[in-house]
C-alpha cells in the first residue's frame, strides 16, 4: 500500500519493526474483551432485580396459588442452577462458554449453539450489505458534495446527511415497507428467502450455499430480500461516510500534490481516483469501525420489521419470552461478532497506516 | 459565489425555522394536545380499521376501533418523557464524566476516555435490551438504559471542550485565588461550555426519541397499554396491506420529530460554536 502519493504527504517512515507486535497486542486483548462482555451479559441476567425463574415459573398462569408458584420456581431454579451462589454460578458459566455449552431453550428444547448457528450468518449479510451500501452511498455523496462545494448539491447533500444522523431503523423500515412494498409493489418486506424456492441451509449463508449446491436461482431473490432492510440499517451510516469523505476530499483537495496533478494536466476524474479517494479511505475505515456496533445494534431492530430470521429476531423474541439461556447465547454472538470486526478494523488501519503503531 | 452563499444561508434559516416550530408543535401536542382531543384513545368502536377521513375519526381507527388521532396525540406524551428524562440523564452523567477527564488530564484523563471509546463503540440497543431482560420492560428501565448508552457521547463533547477551558487565564486566575476542583468546574468551566453542549443535548433528544420508540415497537418499552408511536406503528404493521395508515402515521410522526431535532440542533450549533468544535 506504500504510494509515493501518501508518501508524499506524510513525515518520513520510521521502522516498520513495531507492527507485527502491535497487532500481536490487539489480537491478545480479544479474550479480554470477550471476557468482559461476557460478564457483563452474566450481570444483567443474574444480578438485576426480577429473578429469571421467578418470572419463569409464574409465566402466563394467573390461576396457580402462591404457594405453587413457589414451589414451581425452586424446582426450575434447581434445575437450571440458579439455587447456588453467584460466584460459583459465575465459574459455571463461564466453564460452560469455554466448553461451547450455550445449554438449550426453555421452549422447545433446541440447542441455543444451533439457533445461533441458524441465525448468525443471516445477521452478517445484512450487516456486511449495510456497509456496502453505506460505503457506496457515503462515498459517491460525499465526493460529489466536496466536488462541487458551495453549490445546491453541496447544501442538499449536507442537509440530507444531517437527516439521517439519528433516524429511528424501525419507523424508517416501515416506511420502506409501505412506500415499495405496498404501494409501488417492488421489492418484497418479508424474510430472506420465499419458501416455494425451498432452500435447504448447508451454511446458512445464501450466496455460499448457492455456489456450493449450484442454485444459481437462489441468488436474485435473495438479494432483493436484502435491499430493503440493509437500506434501511445503512441509511445513518451512510450520513456519517458522507461528511467524513467530504470534509477528506476537501482536505487532501488543497494539498500541494493535488495541485500538482493538476497542473501537471491530469483531468478531474484522473485526479480524483488516482489521489483523492486513496487518501480518503482511512478515514472511512475509521467511521466503519466506529459504526460496526451501531449496525449490528440496528440489526435487532431492523431484522424484526422484516421478519428477518437474524441472531437480532432471536434476541429479541427471546426476551420476550424470558428465555434466558437464548438471550443469553444471542446476547454473546453479537458480541462475539462485534469484538472480531472491531479487531479486525483496528488491524486493518494498523497495516494501512503504520505510523499510528509507533505514536 | 456571494449569490450562492446568500442562497444557502436563507435555505439553511428557513429550514432550522421550519424544525423550531414542529419541535414546539410537538411539545405543545404532548401537553396539552390530549385535553383538546375529546376523543378517549383506548375507547373501542364497532367500527375497526376505518381508513383516513372517514366521519367522525379523521385519521380512522385502529383493529379495536379506537380513534387514531387520538390515540397519536395521546401518544406523543409518553414518548417525549422518556426522551427527555433519558436526555436529561445522559447530560448529566456526560458532563460530569467529560468535566472531571477534561479539568484533571492525565491518567484519569486517559483511562476515562479509553473506557468512553469502548462504550461509544458498543452497540448500546444491546445493552438496553439486556437491562430489559434482566429488570424487565418499564419506563423507568427504558430511561436508565438509553440515559446510560448516551451518555458516552456527551462526556466526549464536555471532555475537549473542559479541556480546551482549562487552559485559559480565568481558570489559572481561579486556581490562584485558592478555589477548589469541584468549585472550579461546576461554576467556572461549565457556564463557558454550556452553550455549545446545548447543541449536543438536542442532537441527542433525537436519538433517545428514536430509541425509546424503536424499544416500545420491540415490545421492550412503554407498555402496550399506553399508546406511544412505538407500539402503535407495531400493531399496526399487521394490517399494512390494508390500512397502511395505522403503522404509517406513528412512524412519520417519530420520523418528524427526530429530523426535526436534528436540524434544530445544528442551527443551534452554528449559532453558539460558530468554530465547529462540536
Amino acid at each position: 500500500m506504500t504510494t509515493t502519493t501518501v508518501a508524499a504527504r506524510q513525515p518520513p517512515r520510521r521502522s516498520l519493526g513495531g507492527l507485527p507486535r502491535m497487532i500481536a497486542l490487539r489480537l491478545l486483548t480479544i479474550p479480554l474483551v470477550l471476557w468482559a462482555l461476557a460478564t457483563l451479559v452474566f450481570v444483567a441476567l443474574r444480578l438485576l432485580p426480577g429473578s429469571p425463574a421467578t418470572s419463569l415459573a409464574g409465566g402466563g398462569s394467573t390461576d396457580q396459588s402462591a404457594a405453587q408458584l413457589t414451589a414451581n420456581a425452586a424446582e426450575i431454579s434447581a434445575n437450571l442452577g440458579l439455587d447456588k451462589s453467584l460466584p460459583q454460578q459465575y465459574l459455571i458459566y463461564l466453564r460452560d462458554l469455554v466448553t461451547g455449552d450455550f445449554g438449550s431453550s426453555y421452549f422447545g428444547g433446541n440447542d441455543v449453539l444451533g439457533l445461533i448457528g441458524n441465525a448468525l450468518p443471516a445477521t452478517i449479510e445484512l450487516t456486511v450489505a449495510a456497509m456496502l451500501i453505506a460505503v457506496v452511498l457515503g462515498g459517491v455523496t460525499g465526493l460529489w458534495a466536496a466536488l462541487r462545494k458551495d453549490t445546491w448539491v453541496d447544501t442538499t447533500t449536507r442537509a440530507a446527511a444531517t437527516v439521517t444522523f439519528s433516524l429511528p431503523w424501525f419507523a424508517l423500515g416501515v416506511l420502506g415497507i409501505v412506500v415499495f412494498g405496498v404501494w409501488l409493489g417492488w421489492l418484497p418486506v418479508i424474510g430472506r428467502v420465499p419458501n416455494q424456492l425451498s432452500y435447504q441451509p448447508l451454511t446458512n449463508f445464501v450466496l455460499v450455499d448457492a455456489m456450493l449446491q449450484d442454485r444459481p436461482e437462489l441468488i436474485w431473490p435473495w438479494i432483493q430480500h436484502l435491499i430493503l432492510p440493509a437500506s434501511t440499517l445503512a441509511l445513518s451510516t451512510a450520513g456519517f461516510i458522507t461528511r467524513i469523505v467530504r470534509a477528506s476530499v476537501l482536505e487532501v483537495l488543497g494539498d500541494d500534490f493535488v495541485r500538482t496533478a493538476q497542473m501537471k494536466g491530469l483531468d478531474e476524474n484522473q485526479v480524483v481516483r488516482r489521489h483523492v479517494l486513496r487518501n480518503a479511505s482511512l478515514p472511512i475505515i475509521t467511521v466503519l469501525g466506529l459504526q460496526f456496533g451501531t449496525l449490528l445494534g440496528g440489526s435487532t431492530v431492523t431484522e424484526t420489521v422484516f421478519s428477518y430470521p437474524g441472531v437480532g429476531v432471536l434476541l429479541v423474541d427471546a426476551v420476550l419470552q424470558r428465555d434466558y439461556p437464548v438471550v443469553q447465547g444471542a446476547a454473546l454472538a453479537i458480541a462475539l461478532l462485534f469484538t472480531l470486526v472491531n479487531a479486525a478494523v483496528d488491524i486493518l488501519y494498523l497495516v494501512l497506516d503504520p505510523r499510528l503503531g509507533e505514536s | 459565489m456571494s449569490d450562492l452563499l446568500r442562497n444557502r444561508t436563507i435555505a439553511t434559516n428557513w429550514l432550522s425555522a421550519v424544525s423550531w416550530l414542529v419541535l414546539a408543535f410537538f411539545v405543545l401536542v404532548a401537553l396539552i394536545g390530549p385535553f383538546l382531543i375529546s376523543a378517549d384513545p383506548l375507547r373501542q368502536s364497532n367500527s375497526p380499521l376505518l381508513p383516513v377521513g372517514s366521519g367522525g375519526h379523521l385519521l380512522g381507527t385502529d383493529d379495536l376501533g379506537r380513534d387514531e388521532l387520538a390515540r397519536l396525540v395521546h401518544g406523543a406524551r409518553p414518548l417525549l418523557t422518556v426522551a427527555v428524562l433519558a436526555t436529561v440523564l445522559a447530560t448529566f452523567i456526560g458532563t460530569l464524566i467529560g468535566l472531571a477527564a477534561g479539568y484533571f488530564g492525565g491518567l484519569v484523563d486517559a483511562t476515562v476516555m479509553r473506557l468512553v471509546d469502548l462504550a461509544l463503540a458498543f452497540p448500546s440497543i444491546l445493552l438496553i435490551i439486556l437491562l430489559v431482560a434482566g429488570a424487565g420492560a418499564g419506563t423507568t428501565t427504558l430511561v436508565i438504559g438509553i440515559g446510560i448508552s448516551l451518555a458516552p457521547g456527551l462526556a466526549r463533547l464536555a471532555r475537549a471542550l473542559s479541556a480546551r477551558e482549562a487552559a485559559r487565564d480565568y481558570v489559572l486566575a481561579s486556581k490562584l485565588g485558592g478555589a477548589r476542583g469541584p468549585r472550579i468546574m461546576l461554576q467556572e468551566i461549565l457556564p463557558n461550555i454550556a452553550g455549545t453542549m446545548l447543541a449536543q443535548v438536542v442532537m441527542t433528544l433525537s436519538i433517545a426519541a428514536g430509541f425509546a420508540a424503536g424499544l416500545s415497537y420491540l415490545g421492550l418499552g412503554i407498555p402496550a397499554s399506553t399508546p406511544d408511536w412505538g407500539n402503535m406503528v407495531q400493531a399496526g404493521q399487521e394490517f399494512v396491506l390494508t390500512t397502511p395508515s395505522l403503522t404509517l402515521l406513528p412512524a412519520l410522526a417519530t420520523l418528524i420529530f427526530v429530523v426535526a431535532c436534528n436540524f434544530a440542533g445544528d442551527d443551534l450549533r452554528d449559532a453558539l460554536d460558530p468554530r465547529g468544535l462540536s
